[in-house]
């Protein structure tokens, strides 16, 4: 049994309908990946996942570890095994080194937390409030930090690749890969896939297009549709029959 | 049936509510209970020192040269009209690095307590002053002037926590001093709401780099009417000042914080921070930064903002599992964690605790 089922998933947004009639699955340890244009409803996707209040499920059942989280709210489903890691997070005025406090005392362990300070080198943002001034690279480092402080079942990773280089791409595939190693099963939203190519444990691919999955299949070859294609190619085949 | 309290009984009554803000006088320090100096100690080390730690009281009668070298200089007050207070004197060299705890007790209903303190921090010496401020009783007033004076390459550290009720009425203003390259560090919060309170920091830094700093962390509760101030004045070159403070708004308090700084001397540096976070529709949060230059070499910056928390950082914290109320209670307490950094280390954890409470209390 799949660790997370989407089933006919309908999002709507400030009353407009986002996603239509989504469906994927996560198994234990592995990684899914979800592609798609910009404005396509990735995120959104990942966010009614989460329970986020502004993303509402107008249609379908959201299926983790076997319980029904559609109506749960989103404190609720963190307790449960699922973490966000967030690709625009807000700027908070609240220390990183508090929060990450906080975080570690409700999941994890003073030590883990210590360890993925020096590890992914964010002592020196320790004393910072959250996000302010942090570069491309130290969001997206924090954002993986804090998803990693709750050890998650599942892990929603939104765009980890975007706006950051190559060096740091490597370094966060190497945590997606270790979370991924531990048991934790995510779904990895990437805009342009270049991520993939250090992702090690690939599970399966989605292609989400105008809010609706157009695409699946093993997550190496749904990239490489995606790169000898493109988006806009791949649903016209959709239409035909991807 | 009358019910008779004792002094003993009342003194007890304020040693345990000042040891509840973390100001455990015990170990150093003193209780103002309405006009008396009801309990004192201070180490027989830091008296041999030549340190002078007593009521003004004693302190007119007893060391009226001190009086008359350093006090009354920045205020106007009749001396006879003084309830009591306390009198500080750090000799010449003697840095003291633990804390000495004055507890300002009110404990007679409807009384006016009228306090006058002086702080001397000689040349070269160092002081940690901490003030707890609060009530036995539901109704009454305390109105509070200190004095401070800064000696050169000076430190003192002012800590002050107040801990009222409702029906208190509050007028607490502090006068300081600096000369050449003294640190004056002063940092305050209430855990309570009052009646109305009148509080302000006039800072004289008329020592060439000499620098100055006010941490404010007001929580405007219940039906307060509160109204802070500050002003640093830079008298001297290459002197510096920072005015911080931190407004939280609930129920229907009215919470209003004015901040100035005056620069007449040349490579002098000011700035304020004012900064509101209003939690409730019926609070009212005002704050005015005030800047003005008499030199053309010198900086001076303010920022000042009021707002409430938005959607997405709840959002954001409650995805990371915490509840609504645990998500208000962590911004809150981000919000107000200003200035305890430059807390000594042996007094940061009584005001993280103080923060943690009223963060957790914050809805």
């Amino acid at each position: 049994m799949p660790l997370l089922e989407v089933k006919d998933v309908s999002v709507n947004v400030d009353g407009n309908l986002i996603v239509k009639k989504a469906s994927l699955s996560v198994n234990e340890g592995e990684i899914t990946v979800l592609m798609g244009p910009n404005g396509s409803g990735k995120s959104t996707l990942l966010y009614s996942i989460m329970g986020l209040s502004r993303y509402k499920v107008v249609n379908g059942r959201i299926i983790f570890n076997g319980v029904d989280i559609t109506d749960l709210p989103s404190w609720k489903r963190a307790l449960m095994g699922i973490a966000l890691a967030f690709q625009n997070p807000p700027k908070i005025r609240v220390k990183l080194g508090y929060l990450s406090e906080k975080i570690s005392s409700k999941y994890s362990s003073k030590e883990l937390a210590e360890k993925l300070i020096i590890d992914l080198n964010l002592a020196k943002l320790l004393n910072r409030d959250l996000h302010h001034g942090f570069s491309g690279g130290e969001i997206k480092r924090t954002e993986l930090f804090l998803t990693m402080l709750q050890k998650p079942k599942i892990a929603l990773l939104d765009e980890p690749d975007s706006g950051v280089d190559i060096e740091s791409i490597k370094i966060l595939a190497d945590y997606i890969n270790r979370l991924a190693e531990n048991g934790t099963g995510i779904l990895l939203v990437t805009h342009q896939g270049y991520i993939l190519r250090y992702i090690d444990n690939l599970g399966k691919g989605y292609v989400m297009y105008n809010g609706m999955i157009i695409c699946s299949g093993p997550a190496y070859e749904v990239f490489r549709k995606v790169s000898v294609y493109g988006y806009s190619k791949l649903a016209q085949m959709h239409a035909e029959g991807c | 049936m009358t019910v008779r309290i004792s002094l003993e009984d009342l003194v007890r009554k304020a040693l345990d509510k000042a040891l509840e803000l973390g100001i455990d006088v015990r170990k150093s320090g003193s209780i103002i209970l309405n006009e008396n100096m009801a309990f004192h100690t201070l180490s027989k080390i830091l008296e041999e020192y030549g340190v002078i730690y007593t009521s003004i009281k004693e302190g007119f009668e007893r060391y009226p040269d001190i009086i008359e070298k350093y006090g009354l200089k920045l205020v106007t007050i009749d001396p006879k009209q003084v309830d009591n207070g306390i009198l500080l004197y750090v000799p010449r060299g003697v840095k003291l690095v633990d804390p000495i705890y004055t507890c300002l007790a009110l404990g007679k209903r409807g009384y006016v307590q009228k306090i006058y303190n002086l702080y001397v921090i000689e040349d070269d010496a160092e002081a940690i002053a901490t003030k707890g401020c609060l009530t036995l009783v539901p109704e009454g007033a305390h109105v509070g002037v200190t004095e401070a004076y800064v000696g050169r390459n000076a430190k003192l550290h002012s800590i002050m926590i107040h801990n009222w009720m409702p029906e208190i009425t509050v007028s607490s203003i502090t006068k300081v001093r600096l000369l050449d390259n003294s640190i004056f560090h002063s940092y305050y919060v209430n855990l309570t709401s009052v009646k109305k309170i009148d509080y302000g920091v006039e800072l004289n830094i008329d020592g060439e780099n000499a620098k100055a700093r006010s941490d404010m962390v007001v929580f405007g509760r219940g039906d307060s009417d509160m109204y802070y101030w500050s002003e640093a004045r830079l008298n001297a070159p290459g002197s510096s000042a920072e005015l911080i403070s931190r407004m939280v708004g609930e129920d229907k308090a009215r919470v209003e914080v004015k901040s100035s700084i005056v620069s007449r001397a040349p490579r002098t540096t000011g700035h304020i921070e004012c900064q509101g976070l209003q939690l409730s529709r019926d609070s009212v949060l005002a704050t005015t930064p005030s800047l003005k230059s008499f030199v053309n070499d010198t900086v001076l910056t303010h920022e000042a903002s009021i707002g409430r928390i938005s959607e997405e950082e709840l959002e954001y914290l409650m995805a990371h599992g915490f509840t609504e109320e645990e998500a208000v209670s962590i911004i809150v307490r981000g919000f107000v964690e200003v200035g305890l950094e430059l807390i000594p280390e042996k007094l940061r954890p009584i005001v993280e605790n103080v923060l943690d409470r009223l963060s957790k209390s914050a809805m």
